[in-house]
Formats: C-alpha cells, sequence, structure tokens
C-alpha cells in the first residue's frame, strides 16, 4: 500500500453532496432554539437533596445515584454490568468538588475481574463510573462533561501516562439531572504497586500537562498553585502489579529522557483556557 | 463564536472530519452524523479557537472522541487483541483497505489516517493529537506493520 492506495481508498467513500449546508441548516435551527424553562419544583427537590447529601456521609451517596450497574447497561454494556453487579466490582463511593460540580466515583471494575467475559468487554482495560452533579443542585443538561478525567500514576510524569496514552474512551449520559461517565482505559492493574489515581479537573478533554500538574523528582503528582481538581486513589490490589507489563508498555511510547512536557506548554495553556468550564 | 466563524469552521473542515471520522465508523452515514454532532457542540459549548490550526486540532480530536462514543454504544468497539482476532485469517479474503485500517486499535488508525491522507509530519500529528512526537512515531510504526499483515503486503 502506498500513500496513494490509501487516498484513493478514503475519496472513494462518498458523502451526501449537501452536507455542508445541511449542517448550516441544523445549525441554524439549533440556534433558534428556545432557551429552557426552568422548572423551579424541580430545582427545590434538588437542592433538598443535595443539602441532605452534604451532611451525609459519602458512603451514602450510591443512594442518590444510578448504580455503576445501571450505567454500564445505559450505554449497552450489559456484561459490564453484570460485573458491577457482582462480587468482583470494587464500590468506591467517594465524593470530591471539583468547582461547581460533586464528582462522585461510583465504582470501578479492574481487568482481571472481567477476564471470564467476551461481550465486548475485555481483561486488557479498567472501567470506572463517575457522577457528577452540581453543587448548587441545579441539574445537569448537557451530557458533555466540561471536566477532564484520567487516570494517574506516581512514579510516572502525568504527560507520559494518563488516558490518552491509555488509549481512553468516555461514555457520558444525563439522567434526572445528574451526568453519568464511564471511563473506560487500557488496564491500570499492573501499576498497581504504585499510587494509581483517577485526577478530575476542569476542561473537557484538556491534555495533563505542566500547566495543569507538578511531577517532582520522588515520582508525587500534585495540581499546579491555582489550578482546581481533585484524586481519587484506585483501590487496587498490589499483588496484581505486573512491572514487566508496564515497562512493556511505557517502552513502546518511547518516554523521553527527561520528565518535561513534549507537547508545547503553549498551546496546551491555551486548550486549558479556551475550553468552557 | 460569531454565526460567520462557525460557517467558516463548518466549510473549512467537514471534508476533513467526515475522513477522519471513517477511520473509526464503518459507514459515510455514521460518520457524518459524528460531525454533525461534533459542530452542534461547537455551537453549544462556543470554545475560543486561538486560530484556524488550533481549531482544527481541537475539531480533530473531538471528531475522534466522538466516533469513538459512537462505537462504543453500538457495542462494537473490539478491543485491540479481540480486534486483531476479528479480521480474516491466513485462509481467508483479504480485508479492504478501510476495514483492514478500522480493525486497528484506534490510536494506531488515526496516526495512520493523518499521516498517509492529511499528508502531515509526525511532528504536526503530535501537536493536532496532543501526544510526545515519540508515542505517535512508535504508533505509527506498528500500526503500519500490523495494517501490513492484515493487508498481506508491505506499507510503504
Amino acid at each position: 500500500m502506498t500513500a496513494k492506495d490509501y487516498r484513493d481508498a478514503v475519496d472513494a467513500v462518498s458523502f451526501r453532496p449537501d452536507f455542508v449546508p445541511h449542517v448550516l441548516s441544523l445549525l441554524e435551527a439549533r440556534r433558534k432554539e428556545p432557551v429552557p424553562m426552568k422548572k423551579p419544583a424541580l430545582k427545590i427537590i434538588l437542592v433538598a437533596a443535595a443539602l441532605v447529601a452534604a451532611l451525609a456521609v459519602t458512603a451514602s451517596a450510591a443512594v442518590y445515584f444510578l448504580s455503576p450497574g445501571q450505567v454500564a447497561r445505559e450505554v449497552g454494556m450489559d456484561a459490564l454490568a453484570q460485573v458491577f453487579e457482582g462480587k468482583d466490582a470494587v464500590h468506591v463511593d467517594q465524593t470530591q468538588t471539583v468547582g461547581d460540580y460533586q464528582v462522585t466515583l461510583l465504582g470501578l471494575a479492574p481487568g482481571t475481574a472481567l477476564a471470564r467475559l467476551d461481550d465486548g468487554v475485555s481483561d486488557q482495560k479498567t472501567y470506572a463510573v463517575l457522577a457528577y452533579t452540581r453543587t448548587d443542585g441545579t441539574p445537569i443538561a448537557d451530557n458533555v462533561p466540561d471536566l477532564t478525567v484520567t487516570p494517574l500514576v506516581e512514579g510516572y510524569a502525568p504527560w507520559r501516562v494518563n488516558a490518552w496514552a491509555l488509549n481512553s474512551f468516555l461514555a457520558s449520559f444525563v439522567q434526572d439531572g445528574t451526568l453519568y461517565c464511564l471511563l473506560e482505559c487500557d488496564t491500570v492493574e499492573p501499576f498497581a504497586d504504585h499510587t494509581v489515581y483517577l485526577a478530575v479537573y476542569p476542561g473537557t478533554h484538556s491534555v495533563p500537562s505542566a500547566q495543569i500538574f507538578s511531577f517532582s523528582a520522588d515520582g508525587a503528582i500534585a495540581y499546579q498553585p491555582g489550578q482546581e481538581g481533585v484524586f481519587f486513589p484506585l483501590p487496587l490490589d498490589p499483588a496484581k502489579a505486573d512491572p514487566a507489563a508496564v515497562a512493556a508498555l511505557t517502552e513502546e511510547d518511547a518516554p523521553p529522557a527527561s520528565s518535561a512536557p513534549e507537547t508545547d506548554p503553549a498551546d496546551v495553556q491555551a486548550d486549558v483556557q479556551l475550553l468552557p468550564r | 463564536m460569531t454565526q460567520d466563524e462557525l460557517v467558516w469552521l463548518v466549510e473549512t473542515y467537514s471534508s476533513t472530519l467526515l475522513r477522519v471520522a471513517l477511520t473509526r465508523l464503518p459507514t459515510a452515514a455514521d460518520a457524518e452524523d459524528v460531525v454533525q454532532e461534533v459542530f452542534l457542540k461547537v455551537l453549544d459549548r462556543a470554545p475560543r479557537f486561538r486560530d484556524g490550526e488550533h481549531a482544527k486540532a481541537w475539531l480533530i480530536r473531538a471528531t475522534l472522541n466522538q466516533a469513538s462514543d459512537l462505537r462504543r454504544r453500538r457495542r462494537d468497539d473490539a478491543p485491540l487483541e479481540e480486534t486483531a482476532l476479528s479480521v480474516p485469517g491466513p485462509d481467508e479474503e483479504r480485508p479492504d483497505l478501510l476495514s483492514a485500517l478500522r480493525s486497528l486499535p484506534p490510536a494506531y488508525s488515526s496516526v495512520i489516517h493523518l499521516y498517509y491522507y492529511e499528508g502531515y509530519s509526525i511532528k504536526e500529528i503530535a501537536k493536532l493529537l496532543a501526544l510526545p512526537a515519540a508515542t505517535v512515531g512508535t504508533r505509527l510504526a506498528r500500526g503500519r506493520r500490523r495494517l501490513g499483515e492484515l493487508l498481506k503486503e508491505e506499507i510503504l
């Protein structure tokens, strides 16, 4: 195959000839849509629920949310739902605040718990379910989270080992004013002899950078001063650590000699600033 | 974002984004759905772009994410190992080029597309996808090797 073969194959695919005017008409129609009316009664109920939740211990958070199994089923992953509903899943139910959001890590399904499944679910993946609500109780309407969620591993620079390097996917939907996210990424269990975090911080698809995180010589990761964000330590079994697999992974992506980010910091900073929060 | 800016984005980048989406989706109609959704998100979320190149990078990443999300929802997003097993074996018919491309891990197929179709250098792809250049180089090499195995021919 040459580049020309490839271009010819792609160019042979026909798209609707009116795609551009079609999209423009959709955008115009969307612009003209009226802003949805607020529902005061619902808002009051949700504020009350938020107050109750704030007073409750975090372990009771799941009472107010869909279960991880229900979330998996909602995005069409019935096999994963069974895992979340079985004894192999790790139910976390920890809540932290990021800006205007309460973020709850509901549960985790580390790779090896999925070994017997083949329904599009892999034992080489880690799955995490999160729920976002607004701190003021206002229902969330947009199913695109303006928060970034990424695994990070102490001892590895955030710009080397993260959701992008681990081939993550994020499926999300809104139900009853709560945004649910199911994160899939390459299994993090090989890193289990290190502290593995799920980091959540403002910005849509904001790549971990030196502007967001500091990475010290001893491998510790922290948010830069003034940067909002939280860490959820993941309860992994250290016995599942696989240094050889980690070496293969990090070798595959050819880490640089220094820990400095290779991405142009100006670009990353621009991304962070340009994306809505 | 003004209406003129949005119109410019749609007119300038639709073609590129439709083809990028094809690296993860099986039909032109799927790609159209995804790109249309990306532009609606631009309208709803109104990101501020520094320039055309920055907008292009943002749109490409959004399209790839949206395409992956659609695959996931349709439960046809087989992981790397399973995908490799799902393509035709040695005695079966050779897959067509785009089918073979889509059977690669998404991280590989997007890099191959940007390199072979859009003509970007490794450094430019690294900037577009916010990845280290070394990572892009590795993914390109591995993707090319796997594609060559699937197509049973050398990838130049």
